[in-house]
């Protein structure tokens, strides 16, 4: 014993979601420093958007990534239509911010599943993942696509709710609420879970602004920050505020992440009640000419979207910060030091969606 | 018992003991998929991966890995027979300690980082079981005067009635033994952990076949371990201890299902305490009474 | 729920005036939101987007920086900035110095290199490269300057002022 050794962990690795790859410096069982490495899963989406026609390009943005993938396609159109003032109409405006809470929700589902899987605890991954298919089944009743929705265009949305299919929604999120509050007793009160899960990871909320962190990783160090409160789309007209914790470890993330799914479902109900009547989209005349940036909140944290176009039907250049390139310094940070039993949960903890952060 | 009796019961147990084993594993699958509302595998599962298994080609980074684990499940198998022969227990449990040094050198030979620390803490389960098991023998002769299974047995009164806190000693450790969470460090049933598959990752084709064999072997020794607290001279006690050997089981499935992994230094600390205390206590009383 | 209105503002620095006023904003405890590169005009448009977390206002300061000039990183303000800062030069070529933590283009496991610079620009950047390397080559070969004239690049006479040694 005391000799250091480099595990490669990742990027094919069972308890990553998503392909990694991180030089774990391990002495003793402790890891002394992580060195990640990216791009297994690079496709070179950015330029692609000097080959495909502004329009077309959503559907490319969306395919970003499957588990955020509307909030890609939104963060797109929401940069093109800023950049050609393009005004959308309400009603589309309440669409997006409903299909993007159910969003949210199918994405902190998985992440919950995943993080129950991480420490052991197969049952509770597969509750998880069975209230999220309800969610997945609300996603293909209205939109057609259970992960990649495509109902976003550039000026409003392609696709309507009609009576019936509010009627479904009101009622399979009562069932989900219903449910997910049986789950949380284990998630939240269970005596492994404790052990493996509280005092683990911890980041105080000066390292976590000093490293840049964003998302919920950053709220449960108490750092009061979701994009959520400039009010883009219908955010400004509903009722809500961020949740965040004061203590910053891994159980404080389980913990901001289910009281946000409960967030979403109030944030739906309260969109669904408010929505107006009205178009779904407006056209868009002439061809994009300067530049706009434009941020969004996605399920894991704030992603930036940059367009810059040339007045053709190509943009010069699309540029997506993702909330998972803006935690990867985090995770390097709380990997110094850490057990390497700890390993899987801590990587899990920052919610990581590679396919996003290389594009 | 007469030499017949004891040479049926170890050609039995050789024969019979793999598929009772792989039944048990089968059924085991079954029920904690539906705990978690999944259909779940048929129960012959297990054998068709086993015969899957010995059908593939061998890619092992070091040779003598087959070596070793043939080994480690020899030594397993000839444990269980001595046991069924009817002799002493102590010597049963000692045996069982030195195979799984041979399960460590297979997984430490082929240099792989995964396979050495799941190795190094299949370590550290032993040394959680061992003053467990090492209790209950002193337990047996302590109770019913020998340490000879023929012996105990044949007593009179049921081994458990004199020692019960050996009992919830060993069943604390079982969970231990059957790799099952909250202790599943070294290797754990589902590949969803930060050693990939622990002790067994750089294993494949017929040497992973033999490690599940064995594992089946094991899980039918520790069965008959937990059988022979029970068993008496009545005949009766023969159906008691198959009932209780199928409600530990059952208890095993219901404690993986609702736990998370711990880590190991947790289990050392818990198994070590379980034992000091209620075994402990048992042996002070024994010795008292 | 109060709605906070973003302010988003862009400001154009030469390349010198860099480093300091990413100093000053790590400072005023902005965050750093992103880096982004572009090509734009045979040219490098270099975009730092600093945040305010309590005002949500935004702040873009744009670098233009030539095909073949280096710039410094800012990895001493904002120790997380290497990971943007290897990305854009892995994937545009563009060429920064004393990055904390340089991959040196083995960040993004990928085999092409300079994936999003096209090909007019890697040629623009070879002809600028050519051009630049006479004009190096014809500064050394100028002729040395006349004895006369004071050489301004030498240094200054240092006057001593001899002290007399007392009591010796």
């Amino acid at each position: 014993m005391g000799k250091k050794s480099v595990i490669p962990f990742g990027p094919q690795h069972p308890v990553l979601p998503e392909p990694i790859h991180l030089d774990l410096v391990v002495e003793d069982e402790v890891v002394e420093e992580a060195i990640p490495n990216i791009g297994f899963i690079h496709r070179g989406l950015e330029g692609l958007a000097e080959k495909k026609d502004f329009n077309e390009m959503v559907y490319v943005a969306e395919r970003t990534c499957g588990i955020c993938s509307f909030g890609h396609g939104m963060g797109y159109c929401e940069a093109v239509e800023k950049l050609m003032n393009v005004e959308v109409p309400e009603r589309a405006k309440y669409l997006r911010t409903i299909w993007m809470e159910f969003s949210r929700m199918h994405s902190h589902l998985l992440w919950l599943g995943l993080t129950a899987d991480a420490f052991g605890f197969e049952s509770l991954f597969y509750e998880c993942w069975r209230i999220r298919e309800w969610v997945l089944d609300i996603m293909e009743k209205t939109t057609g696509g259970r992960i990649i929705f495509s109902v976003n265009q550039v000026g409003g949305v392609h696709r309507d709710l009609d009576e019936d299919q509010i009627r479904f929604m009101k009622g399979e999120l009562d069932r989900i609420e219903r449910d997910l509050k049986n789950c949380e007793k284990t998630l939240f009160e269970d005596a492994t879970v404790q052990k493996r899960t509280r005092g683990i990871g911890v980041l105080s909320k000066q390292q976590i602004h000093d490293l840049g962190a964003v998302g919920p990783f950053a709220r449960a160090s108490g750092l009061k920050y979701d994009m959520r409160m400039t009010g883009y789309e219908a955010y400004g007209n509903l009722d809500f505020e961020p949740v965040i914790s004061d203590e910053g470890d891994c159980y404080a993330r389980i913990l901001v992440r289910t009281k946000e799914i409960y967030q979403s479902i109030r944030l739906i109900r309260q969109a669904l009640d408010q929505m107006p009547a009205g178009e779904l989209s407006v056209p868009v005349k002439g061809m994009p000419k300067g530049e706009a940036m434009v941020r969004v909140e996605q399920p894991r944290g704030e992603a930036v979207y940059y367009v810059n176009g040339e007045n053709t039907r190509f943009l010069n250049r699309f540029r997506i910060r993702t909330p998972t390139f803006a935690n990867l310094p985090g995770l390097c940070q709380m990997l110094q030091g850490a057990n390497y039993a700890d390993v899987g949960i801590l990587v899990v903890s920052i919610d990581p969606c590679i396919s996003c952060t290389e594009r | 018992m007469t030499t017949a009796v004891r040479v049926i019961f170890v050609v039995l147990y050789v024969l019979l003991a793999p598929l009772i084993g792989a039944l048990l594993a089968g059924i085991d699958r079954k029920i904690s998929a539906r705990m978690q509302r999944r259909i779940g595998p048929p129960v012959l599962q297990p054998l068709y991966d086993v015969i899957k298994l010995l059908k593939k080609q061998v890619i092992a980074v070091d040779r003598s890995q087959g070596f070793l684990i043939v080994s480690y499940m020899i030594l397993t198998v000839i444990t269980g027979c001595l046991f069924f022969a009817g002799v002493d227990v102590l010597m049963v449990f000692f045996i069982l300690g030195t195979s799984s040094v041979f399960l460590y050198l297979a997984a430490v030979v082929t240099g792989s980082a995964m396979s050495s620390m799941g190795a190094q803490r299949e370590l550290v389960q032993d040394m959680a079981i061992e003053p467990a098991l090492l209790f209950s023998a002193v337990g047996f002769y302590l109770a019913t005067g020998s340490f000879e299974v023929g012996s105990i047995i044949g007593g009179p009164v049921s081994a458990i009635v004199k020692m019960p806190g050996f009992f919830a000693a060993f069943l604390f450790v079982l969970t231990i033994k059957m790799r099952k969470s909250p202790f599943d460090t070294a290797q754990g049933t589902h590949a969803h952990q930060e050693l990939v598959k622990g002790i067994t990752t750089e294993m494949g084709a017929k040497n992973l076949a033999y490690f599940e064999i064995t594992e089946w072997y094991e899980t039918v020794l520790m069965m008959a371990v937990v059988a022979i607290y029970i068993i008496n001279s009545h005949p009766a006690s023969i159906i008691a201890a198959i009932v209780v050997i199928l409600l530990v089981y059952f208890l095993e499935i219901l404690i993986d299902n609702t736990c998370a992994r711990l880590k190991w230094k947790d289990m050392l600390v818990l198994s070590w305490t379980v034992t000091l205390i209620s075994a402990g206590v048992n042996l002070i009383l024994l010795m008292v009474i | 729920m109060t709605v906070i209105e973003p302010v988003q503002k862009y400001e154009d620095i030469p390349a010198g005036d860099l480093l300091v006023t990413v100093m000053r904003k790590r400072q005023a405890e902005f965050r750093l939101v992103q880096i982004c590169c572009a090509v734009v005009n045979n040219q490098y448009e270099v975009i730092y987007s600093f945040a305010d977390d309590e005002s949500y206002e935004l702040t873009n300061i744009r670098v233009m920086v030539g095909l073949n000039e280096t710039i410094p990183s800012i990895c001493d303000s904002y120790p997380y900035a290497n990971y943007y800062e290897n990305e854009m030069s892995e994937m545009f070529g563009l060429k920064i110095e004393m990055i904390d933590g340089d991959y040196h283009g083995k960040f993004y496991r990928i085999e092409a290199t300079e994936p999003f610079l096209s090909k007019k620009a890697k040629e623009e950047r070879a002809v600028e490269a050519e051009e630049i390397r006479k004009a190096a080559e014809e500064a050394a070969n100028m002729p040395a300057p006349e004895k006369d004239a004071p050489d301004p690049a030498s240094k200054p006479e240092i006057k001593v002022i001899k002290k007399e040694g007392g009591g010796e």
